[in-house]
Formats: structure tokens, sequence, C-alpha cells
């Protein structure tokens, strides 16, 4: 059955007439006429768009109880209501101001309506709904290279928020029992992370999808970051998706499910970004980012999604040689997948990781765990005394003593 | 509580409530005999549930009922064998992570076994203890385990003992939420692990 | 969920494999709050809601509510839940309406605790969300799910858990409410008097939900009253008044 066409009690901001055949047929209710930034599809590709003019709207006034939209905020209220009360979310008061602040250099005014929670999922996801909530999963923080892309993302959400697609997209379904699906994408665990759902009711369209990539672009640039960044991150998602997933990989990555992808997207995204350059701002990303990392890594690991879990740590690696946790984190994979080769590949990166100045504790436990397996005496003692040297009151303290007493001299 | 969860168990519950030989739940006390191969001694009453035609390769009991606290009893694991008989998944959903005990694991890979069973629907879970500890007579390990059950936030602690002998494996787990329930429940397990006895 | 009559071999079928389920530690799936047509059991006798050794509170003590759980759904015609927050929104207000005008029943000494309060308290809401559910299969639904070690009825205790909201709102009692509560749609209607002319029998709608009361003093639920019904309207102020009735029917009286 169709939804009521109950009337929004808001006026739409600058755009094509309202109702929703007008939508059906045409540009879309709240779109804000990013066509005439040179943005379209007519747009010559030697010519690079514009330098970003747009007039946001201003900020959406809470609708009223009795009309869908208001009826759904509610619902997503009481969603926020269950987030808060979730032990899953992340409480670091200056990791959530970070984000904050980002969603301010990005939105302006709108970041007064906007609420970040940040929570403890190993999946690539963040979603924004209606009423301002706004989720990042710390496996997404975990695959930003920097600053810029993290601005990609959250600029690419705010585009869906600001041109209103979720609303649109549910005023467009058939079947109010989408409602109650529509809620579950913004719980705590996200219906998507938990059902193998392909790109279902509650994808955005792929019209819808192009045009938060162009704004999203847009607001990037204006808060001064590079735009090319934007297509890295879904070219990389993509290439961690395809290890394992082929057609369907989409289905089992929350954001991928509802973000279908439109046809080339990561040249459309060059393209936009017109090689204007600009900022990454990873020192400031590193600085707000960096405390969390290992233990998202360890998270990772304990997905036990190693394909893709390598496929990650081999883009890291690739980019920071140097950088001991990742290379930690991808020891510890091969070590526990045990496949052919890997119990060598494992020691390579664990004696690297472990002979770094920024070495994780973790390291040395693997390491010694992995030349107890191989039958390294010697080593396996070594890598636990330095374990033990460093984290004597460890969990597992008790049972490496132990594995030390039995190590022959 | 979690949207329609209740009214679930409730329609399943009338169900029930209308077969009778389905599900059997029995008190137990005293001397108990698990799968024939170990021993177990139980100071206080528990109840020990049962599905006819679903086996286990493990015993389930529980004080307060599996929603609360759950006791799993294993014994004469044969390598290769799964911890855990595969619930069906769901359509369109990935199979869960099911952990296959292999002999010539070490006891850290032999906890780790349970760290994945608890984990495999989303919760997250923590090592909070590992240590060497006898079980079963045997050399084996004893874990502590700190979870947040995914499907309604509720964090759980867990106790568990682990241990091979020949090529077969013998463990204990005692999981309960961490506030009121664990603290009560768990003198009364570690006994119950002290007294395990293979047969 | 579908609608239409169980066969008692679709019963025992399910049934089966829901106890399965549970012992493979599968989670539970959410299904729609429907019951069969047949159980329209009314409030439960008096005694079985006590926790043994209980019978009343003290006229000094004080009673906290907490804020109660409440979540309306509407039924389309396919079956289809659906959550409404319009009328979840009304339902509440109604509730709290429905509750102040039944202070006299709750004794003089009364509290209410906000829902921002609650948030320091999530802990302790989630774990009394998981008791309630026990003691729904275990005790309220029972039969062969009763578990013989509480021959007593309704022996649940969360211990020293409910210490701290004990000690930062000084009560002696916690009220704890849920309901979940679904109706059906005009085409929902319209399409059971269709079925029933053809001689089956559809779920029109119903009233889930509990009412619990907490000891502060040593985390025992010394009541609890079910509901579960085929009738009751949340969104009107007078039923929600009848709502409140019959889950507090029986309510321990401070004497």
């Amino acid at each position: 059955m169709p939804l009521p066409n109950h009337a929004s009690p808001m006026t739409s901001p600058a755009g094509p007439a309202p109702g929703r055949r007008g939508f059906l047929r045409s540009a879309c209710r709240h779109c804000l006429g990013l066509g005439a930034l040179g943005l379209g599809v007519g747009a010559s590709a030697q010519t690079p768009p514009e330098s970003p003019a747009l007039t946001l709207p201003g900020r959406f006034p809470p609708p009223a109880l009795d009309s869908d939209e208001g009826g759904l905020w509610a619902l997503m209220d009481r969603e926020e209501q269950r987030l808060r009360r979730s032990p899953f979310v992340l409480r670091d008061a200056a990791l959530t101001g970070y984000l904050q602040d980002l969603v301010c250099r990005l939105g302006g005014e709108h970041c007064a309506d906007v609420r970040v929670h940040v929570v403890s999922n190993p999946s690539f996801n963040a979603t924004m709904a209606p009423n301002g909530m706004m989720q990042v999963w710390s496996g997404l923080l975990l695959r930003m290279d920097n600053e810029a892309q993290l601005a990609a993302v959250l600029g690419h959400e705010l585009g869906h928020y600001l041109e209103r697609h979720s609303l649109e997209r549910l005023r467009d379904t058939r079947s109010r029992a989408a409602v109650a699906q529509f809620i579950g994408l913004f719980g705590v665990a996200g219906m998507v992370a938990n059902l193998g759902i392909t790109a279902g009711m509650f994808a955005f369209t792929r019209d819808q999808e192009s045009r938060a990539d162009r704004l999203g672009m847009v607001l990037m640039q204006r808060a001064g970051y590079d735009g090319a960044q934007a297509a890295l991150v879904w070219d990389n998602l993509l290439g961690e998706m395809r290890v394992t997933g082929g057609d369907d990989a989409g289905s089992r990555n929350p954001l991928l499910a509802t973000h279908p992808a439109p046809a080339n997207r990561r040249d459309e995204l060059m393209r936009l970004a017109g090689g204007r350059g600009g900022e990454l701002r990873a020192p400031a990303f590193e600085a707000a980012i960096g405390g969390h990392r290992l233990e998202w890594l360890l998270a990772e690991v304990r997905r036990g999604q190693y394909e893709q879990s390598l496929a990650l740590f081999n883009r890291g690696l690739t980019r920071l040689p140097d950088d001991a946790a990742m290379r930690f984190a991808r020891g510890e994979v091969y070590r526990l997948r045990e496949g052919p080769g890997d119990l060598e590949r494992a020691a390579d990166d664990l004696v690297r990781a472990s002979a770094a100045p920024q070495a994780p504790v973790q390291a040395f436990r693997a390491l010694g765990l992995l030349r107890r397996r191989q039958g390294d005496a010697q080593a396996a003692s070594a890598a636990f005394d330095q374990y033990l040297a460093r984290a004597p009151q460890a969990s597992d303290a008790a049972l490496i003593r132990t594995y030390l007493t039995q190590l022959p001299p | 509580m979690n949207t329609l969860r209740l009214s679930a168990l409730l329609a399943a519950g009338f169900l029930l409530a209308l077969l009778a030989g389905c599900a059997a739940v029995v008190k137990i006390e005293g001397e108990q005999n698990v799968k024939s191969r170990m021993s177990v001694r139980v100071g206080q009453a528990w109840n020990k549930v049962s599905a006819p035609g679903s086996e286990q390769p493990y015993e389930a009991w529980t004080q307060d009922g599996f929603n609360l606290d759950h006791l799993r009893l294993w014994a004469g694991v044969r390598s290769g064998q799964a911890l855990v008989g595969q619930a069906p998944a769901a359509a369109g959903q990935r199979a869960l992570r099911v952990p296959v005990f292999r002999a010539g694991m070490a006891p850290d890979q032999l906890a780790n076994l349970f760290e994945v069973l608890y984990s495999a629907d989303g919760s997250q879970v923590q090592v909070t203890r590992l240590e060497p500890a006898t079980f079963v007579g045997e050399q084996g390990v004893r874990f502590e385990l700190s979870i947040i059950r995914k499907r309604d936030d509720v964090p759980l602690s867990a106790v568990g003992w682990v241990a091979v002998r020949g090529d077969e494996l013998f463990a204990i787990t005692y999981v309960a939420p961490r506030l009121g329930f664990f603290p009560r429940g768990r003198p009364g397990v570690e006994a119950i692990a002290a007294s395990a006895r293979l047969r | 969920m579908g609608e239409g009559f169980w066969t008692r071999k679709a019963v025992a079928a399910a049934g089966c494999v829901w106890v399965a389920l549970m012992l493979a530690g599968a989670p539970a799936r959410a299904q729609s709050p429907s019951v069969p047509a047949s159980a329209s059991a009314p409030a439960e006798a008096s005694s079985p809601n006590l926790a043994p050794g209980f019978s009343h509170r003290s006229a000094a003590s004080t009673l906290l509510v907490v804020p109660p759980d409440l979540e309306l759904f509407s039924i389309s015609a396919g079956g289809i839940t659906e959550p409404r927050a319009d009328w979840t929104s009304a339902a509440q207000r109604h509730f709290r309406e429905a509750l102040h005008a039944r202070r006299k029943a709750f004794g003089t000494r009364f509290k209410e605790l906000t829902a921002r309060e609650l948030d320091e308290f999530a802990e302790l809401s989630h774990l009394h969300g998981a008791v309630a559910d026990a003691v729904f299969q275990h005790h309220v639904v029972g039969g062969a799910w009763r578990l013989p070690t509480k021959p007593g009825g309704l022996e649940w205790s969360m211990g020293e858990a409910v210490a701290p909201l004990r000690e930062k709102t000084g009560a002696d009692y916690a009220l704890f409410i849920s309901i979940r509560d679904s109706y059906a749609s005009a085409e929902r209607k319209a399409a059971m008097v269709a079925m029933a002319l053809l001689g089956v029998g559809l779920a029109g709608g119903s009233q889930v939900g509990y009412a619990s009361l907490v000891d502060l003093r040593d985390g025992r639920l010394v009541w609890f009253n079910a509901l579960r019904r085929g009738t009751g309207d949340l969104r009107e102020s007078g039923s929600a008044e009848e709502t409140l009735d019959a889950l507090l029917q029986a309510f321990p009286a401070a004497r």
C-alpha cells in the first residue's frame, strides 16, 4: 500500500515543483540545483567544473508529529536513545569532538542539527538519519588514510541528508513494512549489517548516489580538501570487497548494500575533483584516530575474514611500510590462517614489527606463539621474554610464563 | 527490551505450551554423567535442557533460563569435530563461523575456539584472563571472557576450562550477565569444574 | 509470521525447531507480534504474580517508576507489522497521564526516573529486559519450559545489580513497564472479515507486555504481571487507562 501523501510542512528549497509525480519524473523536490554549477551530464570532460559556489539550504525545522516524516523522526529519536545507552558506542569525547568539528567544517550551520556517534563495529559503514543522527563505525575509521577521505565520506552522507534522499526513498516505496526495515538501518547493529541484504528497498538510487557524490565533492572542496581522495575511498573499499565478494560483494557490506555504485564512480569522482588539489590533513587525522588504531586492527583480525583483512593490510603497508601496528596485524592474520606458506609470511612480518621502535606489545606475543609452533625454542623464548617484560600484567601472562618454562633452554 | 523479541518468545512459547514432548527440562543434582565420558558433581540443582532430535556436542544447563545464563559441558569431542552443531543460516545470511577442534592445538588455540564461539553472532568478545589450569586431570587452560551480546546489548561475563586427553577435547563454559548473575553463579561453577573427572 | 490456523503438526515442528535453535545459541529472530487467534487469555490470577513470601509493600516504602518502554505497531493487510511513531507518542502521553492519575494506588512515596537519568542505568535496564524475557518464557508461559529448580514460580533476582539505582534514588522498589501493541489497520480488518467468511481466523492484533516490580534492596522480582490479549488500545486516553489498569491489576499495595 502506498504511504499517505502527507504534505510536508516544509517549504522546499530552491528547485522544481513539489509533488510525488514531479519527483518521479524529473529533478527531485529537494535538489540543490547542482546543474547550474556545471556539474551536470552536459559538462565537457575538458572543462573542469566551476569552483563551488553552492548555497546550502537553511536548517530543517522539526516536522509535525503526525506527518510521515514526523513519525520517522520520533522513531529515530528512540533509536538514538537506544544508541546512547548501548555499550557498543565508543565514548571518547575527543574523538567524537573531532568528527563533530569535521561535520561543521563541511556542513556549516547544519552541524548544529547533526549528532555524531562513533560505534564499535569492524565493518566499513557510516549512516546519517533524516533526524540528524550520524553514525560512524570504527571499521570505517580504520580504513581512512587521511582526513580528506573521511571528509569525502561524511560529505557524501551530508549530501544525502541535505537533499533528503532517505525521505524521498521512503515515500517512493510501496510497502509500509519498509518503514521498520528503514529504522533498522539506523540501529546500533544496523539491520543491514546483520542480513545479507542486497540493494533492497533502502538502497539509495544510483541517481541519488551520483548527486551525493557531487554534493559531497562540493562540500569537501569548499572546506579545502583534495577531492581526488574521494575516488580513492571507493576504489579501496571495492578492492577489499572484491577479494571474496564477486558480484554480491555489496550484499555483505552494510555501506555498499545501501549505496549502489553508479557507473564509473571512480572516474566520475576524479573528473569532479577537477585536479584542483587540496589538503589531506593527515597529521590531524592521525592525532585524533591514532590512539584507537591498534584496538581496531585487533578487532579487524578478530572478524576472521582473513582475505579481506589481508587486502586492507596490504594496501596499508604499501602506503606506510613502517607502520608497526599494521605489520603486526598482517603477521597475525597469516599466523592464524595457517595456509600454505603463511607461517613463513607471518614470521617475516612479526619479526619486522617487533623490531620496530613502535612495536605493539602484541607483536612479541604473536612472534613467540609462532616460533613455538614452528619448533624454534630459542626464538620463542626470546619473544615471550620481551612480551612479559613489556606487559607483566597481560591477561595471558600466566599462560605465557608456562610456555616459557616448558621450552627447552 | 528489544523490538518484537518478547513477542517472538511469547509466540513460540504458546506453540511450545501446546506440545509436551519436544523440549525436556529436567532438574539435576549430585553426580552427573556428561555424554558418557565425563562426570561432574553439582552442589546445587541445575536445569538441564535437551531437545530430542537435535543433538549438540555439549550438554546445556541453566539456572535462570538461557536468555540469562548457561553452563555448557563438552566431553569427548574428536579432532575435526565442530564445537557446536551448525544452526541453519537464515535466508540471505552468511553462515556463522564455527570453531573446529583439531588435535595438536596449543592451549592458546584451544581458548581461541571459545572466543570464536561466542563472537560468532556478532557479539564483542575480549579475553580478560588466560592461564594454565588442571582440568579433568590434564594440563589444560582456564579462561575468562567479557562479552557484549549483540542482540540486546547486555554485557556478559564468561569463565571456562578446556583440556585435551589423547585426541579428545573436554570443556566447560559458564556465561551469565556481568551484573548480579555471574558473580552469584561463579563459585558453584568453579566447584563443578574442579570436580570434573574422565570416565 | 503468517496467518491461519496452526495444525498440531505445524506447531510441533515449529516448536522443536525453535528449541533446537535456542540450544544452538542462535539469536531469537524478530517476528510479528500477532498471536494465534485462540489465545486471548485473561490477565493472570494474583498468586502466580507474586514471588514466594511477598504480599505487599510497607507503608513507608518509596516506589520508583522507570520510563515505560512502549512501542505500537500497525498490521497491514498482508500481516506485516510496521512501527507507528505517532501512535507510540500518543500512547506515551496517555500512559503517562494514566500513571499520574494512579498516584494514589502507588502510595504516598512515588518518584519518577527521567529518560535522561535512565541513560546512566542502561546496563541495568537492558539486564531487566533480559530477565523479563526469561520470566515470560519460563514462568508466565511455562508449561514444558517451567524450570524445575524454581518450584515457587516467580523466583528471579538481579542481586546487587540494582544497588546503584537504589543509591541514586533512595527508592525501595522499582516498577518497570513494557508494552508491544499492534493494531489491525483498516485494510487488515477488512481482510479479517473476508477471511472469517471463509472460516480462517486471522490474528487482529495483540497487546503483549509486562509490569515488573523489583525490590531494590535485594534485586528480587517480587511481582510480575504479564499482559497478552487481543484487546486494548493505547492510542486513546480512555483505553490507555484501561490498559494500565489491566497491567497493574492486583499491584501490591503499600500498607
